[in-house]
């Protein structure tokens, strides 16, 4: 597990990593198009009572139950309510699958490893953990996230 | 040398042993591999298939390596099928016991496949003189 | 490592865990038949069997140990050492000192186990002991850890080699043409009966069906919502026929995968004589196990969690229950006590008792204690039936014992056995009479994972309650309702029965202000309460999902036990009774 891991962080510092990019709120994220599932546009929440706070609910993905993840929240930002497209991207991590709330999907992009710098090393950065690094493109910079730590639940991380 | 095609039948109680033997016989090129679980099995299936080589343990229930070895030593249709037995060294004393049954080698727990590769040969080479 | 040989070692733990449980149960016969042979033969081969793959996957410390406790057990099975209650002891703690290394391969953790005080004792045992009849001398190997495997093989070689030419049936063995008559066999090569699969795989199958049957369901509606309206088209005939049968192969199918999922309950009975036989020596209690009906299969998931209750319960047998040999022995009763543990099959139920020949539930010291605790006043103690004493064994903070125990007694009570059997709707029945025994009997379900709910709706959301845990379901006027000390109440044919509302439950605000609701009465040990809904959706047996991944966990949650989809697609979670009750707690001595 742990080498096939290693394995593929070597891969992405050498080859080029298609990124799924989407927006919340003003910046652009992207994950690696290898974690993504599918992207859902009609779905049906049902609220899960006394749970994290960053959790919307759980949905029935084809017979799944799969924890839907506000990723405003996830990242501790002010959740207006608003979705402009209210899109769901499914990913999966080595052992689970969850779909985010973003608010608008932008396109697939193909980031050459040489382009891709690993996060900034700020220690105290709240979400610092969810970044895997920063994919620079020629007007924008794409955070590439970490999928299996976004879908890691906090009180194991503390717990490590 | 030997032919690799040869269908081979690995004895042992113990299924994660089984994989093992399995295993190193495999990095030897040997693929025509089944498996039975003690004496009893192994015999069954020795009658009903034609088996070249006999990879087996020495303890197991039901029926032991060494009894299932006086059997098929004892069968006319069997009693030339090559039998490579599996020992731990702590049996080593019962090996003239195999050996008096008819054993064509034997090999120590834990092996190599290089170990069992020179086994293997040695019974062909003893077979063909 | 390379995959195979990983796959290898994970075969290897599952394996040797599953021969280390089983000689458990092989010790506890042995004490009781030590001249045993067979039994030995038994073990040393097992202990043999793990040191020979062991030493393959490198896994030193095992084959340090097992090759030290094997050599014992040799001498054991050779009659060179007595067996003795001490020996038998070192034996056992070098197989628990083998699940620990074998606990240690599995969870990947490097650190070497201390176990040179256990080898020092077993070659102490091995060498001292004096053997009953002279040593047999063999030429044996003197066995060097140093010495390398590899050589000594190539030294029996030569020995090999020697005895073959002076045997002359080896000979002609060997000089027999390898190539023998390719004549066709008549039988097949035989297929293994069975095969190993991994969990997650039934799990998946198990899932896929479960879709099967919701989309079963789905199609029954909408045929039989067709019916209704188009009676007589021959094509709706015909699709209601097809969804008919649909209904029964799908039912088949559900229960022929559930048999897949099946385990004797040998799984969990196997670590109960080793835990009676530890319990009883520490305690000086002579008890004998007697086990029945271990080849009672149940699913999975019940397997897993039956083992904590029964455990309980027979830690309270040999604590409680069981008297001491001398008091036996004054009651004119046989100094070695009887635990019988049984299981057995009734419908669709898993019957589990455990019997204790002890001394019973001394039911007076529970009335008084009762009253002590102020769970019932002096009067009402008076009027309880041996029925209803009993059951206050079950009640929170409830314990008999004048001293607390390392067996019993560490907080954790009848209680929380109560409520974990709940939590799994299963129900714990006693039956005790005093200076006889008792005999606890549990009942389950043969699955937990197929359950039959009723669905209720509250703001909008749709949630579903375990009927087994349901009475009945009543409508009543928001004016029925009313309050003492902050507990809503209400009368349900002259009796008081106090309720809380489903929407405070699951944390909304006070409900919509609708004038009507629904009180879904439910029972949890020995209490009923009521749960107040907006309204009842209906009856349907769903089959209980897990939530992908561990980011959500509903344990946290503490009012659901699980989720299900419905055949309409959405996602519905599930109430935990017991851990509903617990919102009525502060009341309870009241509404009792």
């Amino acid at each position: 597990m742990e080498t096939t891991v290693f394995d593929n962080q070597k891969k992405q510092s050498r080859e080029s990593v298609q990124t799924v990019t989407f927006f919340i709120g003003p910046e652009l994220y992207g994950i690696d198009i290898r974690n993504v599932l599918e992207i859902i546009k009609h779905y049906d929440i049902t609220p899960v009572p006394n749970c994290a706070e960053y959790i919307e609910g759980v949905t029935n993905l084809r017979g799944r139950i799969v924890p839907i993840i506000n990723m405003k929240k996830r990242f501790f930002l002010e959740d207006d309510g608003q979705r402009k497209e209210g899109l769901i991207i499914v990913v999966e991590s080595s052992d689970s699958t969850a779909g985010l709330i973003v608010d608008s999907l932008s396109k697939v992009v193909d980031i050459p490893g040489e382009m891709i710098e690993p996060k900034p090393d700020i220690k105290n950065g709240k979400n610092s953990r969810f970044i895997e690094g920063l994919g620079n493109l020629k007007d924008k910079t794409v955070i590439i996230l970490n999928c299996e730590e976004l879908l890691r639940p906090e009180t194991e991380r503390n717990y490590q | 040398m030997f032919d690799s095609g040869i269908k081979i039948l690995v004895v042992d109680d113990f299924a994660t042993m089984r994989k093992i033997v399995k295993n190193v016989l495999q990095q030897l090129g040997f693929t025509n591999i089944e498996e039975a679980e003690n004496g009893e099995e192994a015999l069954k299936k020795l009658r009903s298939d034609k088996f070249d080589f006999v990879v087996s343990d020495w303890n197991m229930p039901v029926k032991d390596g060494l009894e299932m070895l006086k059997e098929i030593r004892a069968d006319s249709n069997l009693k030339s099928t090559p039998v490579l037995m599996v020992t731990a060294e702590a049996e080593k004393s019962k090996v003239i016991e195999a050996i008096k049954a008819g054993v064509n080698n034997y090999i120590v727990k834990p092996f190599t496949a290089e170990t069992m590769k020179q086994k293997i040969e040695q019974i062909y080479e003893r077979l063909k003189n | 490592m390379s995959s195979e040989m990983d796959e290898i070692l994970q075969d290897f733990i599952v394996e040797t865990e599953e021969i280390l449980e089983a000689l458990d149960e092989k010790f506890v016969e042995l004490e009781k038949d030590q001249s045993n042979k067979d039994l030995i033969n038994e073990i040393f081969r097992a202990v043999h069997t793990i040191k020979g793959a062991a030493g393959f996957l490198g896994l030193n410390q095992i084959v340090d140990l097992s090759h030290a406790s094997e050599n014992v057990l040799k001498k054991l099975r050779d009659g060179l050492l007595s067996p003795s209650p001490e020996i038998t002891d070192v034996i056992l703690e070098s197989v628990d000192k083998l699940k620990i290394l074998v606990d240690k391969v599995k969870n990947n953790d490097k650190t070497p186990e201390d176990i040179d005080s256990l080898l020092t004792k077993l070659k102490k045992i091995e060498e001292g002991q004096t053997p009953i009849s002279e040593p047999i001398k063999k030429d044996e190997i003197k066995e060097d850890p140093e010495s390398k495997v590899e050589s000594e093989a190539q030294r029996e070689d030569k020995k090999v080699a020697s005895v073959v030419s002076s045997n002359q049936k080896i000979d002609t063995a060997l000089k027999a043409p390898l190539k023998q008559d390719t004549e066709e066999h008549k039988d097949k090569p035989q297929v293994e009966k069975t095969i190993r699969v991994d969990v997650e795989r039934l799990d998946t199958v198990f899932n896929l069906v479960g879709e099967l049957v919701l989309g079963k369901n789905r199609l029954t509606k909408l045929s039989n919502v067709l019916a209704d309206k188009y009676p007589n088209d021959p094509d709706v005939i015909n699709l209601n026929e097809a969804a008919e049968f649909l209904q029964l192969i799908s039912t088949e199918l559900q229960t022929a995968v559930m048999k897949t999922r099946m385990q004797p309950v040998k799984k969990v009975f196997n670590r109960f004589p080793r835990m009676v036989r530890d319990l009883a020596r520490s305690h000086g209690k002579e008890i004998e196990l007697i086990i029945r009906g271990e080849e009672t299969e149940v699913d999975k998931s019940v397997i897993e969690n039956i083992a904590d209750p029964l455990v309980h319960l027979i830690r309270n047998a040999i604590d409680h229950g069981i008297e001491p040999p001398e008091e036996r022995k004054k009651l004119n009763k046989p100094t070695t006590g009887k635990i019988i543990l049984s299981a057995s099959q009734e419908g669709n139920n898993i019957v589990i008792s455990v019997l204790d020949d002890g001394r019973g539930i001394n039911l007076e010291k529970v009335r008084k204690k009762a009253v002590e605790k102020g769970i019932v006043s002096p009067e009402e103690a008076e009027l309880l039936s041996e029925r209803e004493l009993t059951e206050f064994i079950f009640h929170p903070g409830f314990s008999t014992a004048d001293k607390v125990t390392d067996v019993s007694g560490r907080g954790v009570g009848m209680d929380v056995v109560k409520t974990n059997l709940a939590r799994i709707n299963g129900s714990i029945d006693t039956l005790t009479q005093q200076g006889r025994g008792t005999k606890f009997t549990i009942k389950l379900p043969l699955t937990l994972a197929i359950i039959q709910t009723l669905m209720v709706e509250v703001n909008n959301m749709v949630y579903a309650i375990p009927i087994t845990s349901v009475l009945e379901a009543v409508r009543i006027d928001n004016s029925e309702i009313s309050s003492v000390d902050g507990q809503e109440i209400i009368k349900l044919r002259g009796e008081i029965l106090p309720i809380v509302r489903l929407s405070e439950l699951i944390g909304f605000n006070h409900s919509n202000g609708a004038d009507s609701h629904y009180v879904v009465v439910v029972q949890s040990y020995d209490r009923r309460f009521g749960i107040a809904v907006d309204r009842l959706v209906g009856q349907d047996e769903v089959v209980i999902k897990s939530i992908e991944g561990n980011i959500i966990n509903l344990n946290d949650s503490n009012i659901f036990a699980g989720a299900t989809i419905t055949g309409e697609g959405k996602v519905v979670l599930i109430i935990d009774i017991p851990a509903a009750m617990e919102f009525i707690k502060q009341g309870e001595a009241q509404y009792v």
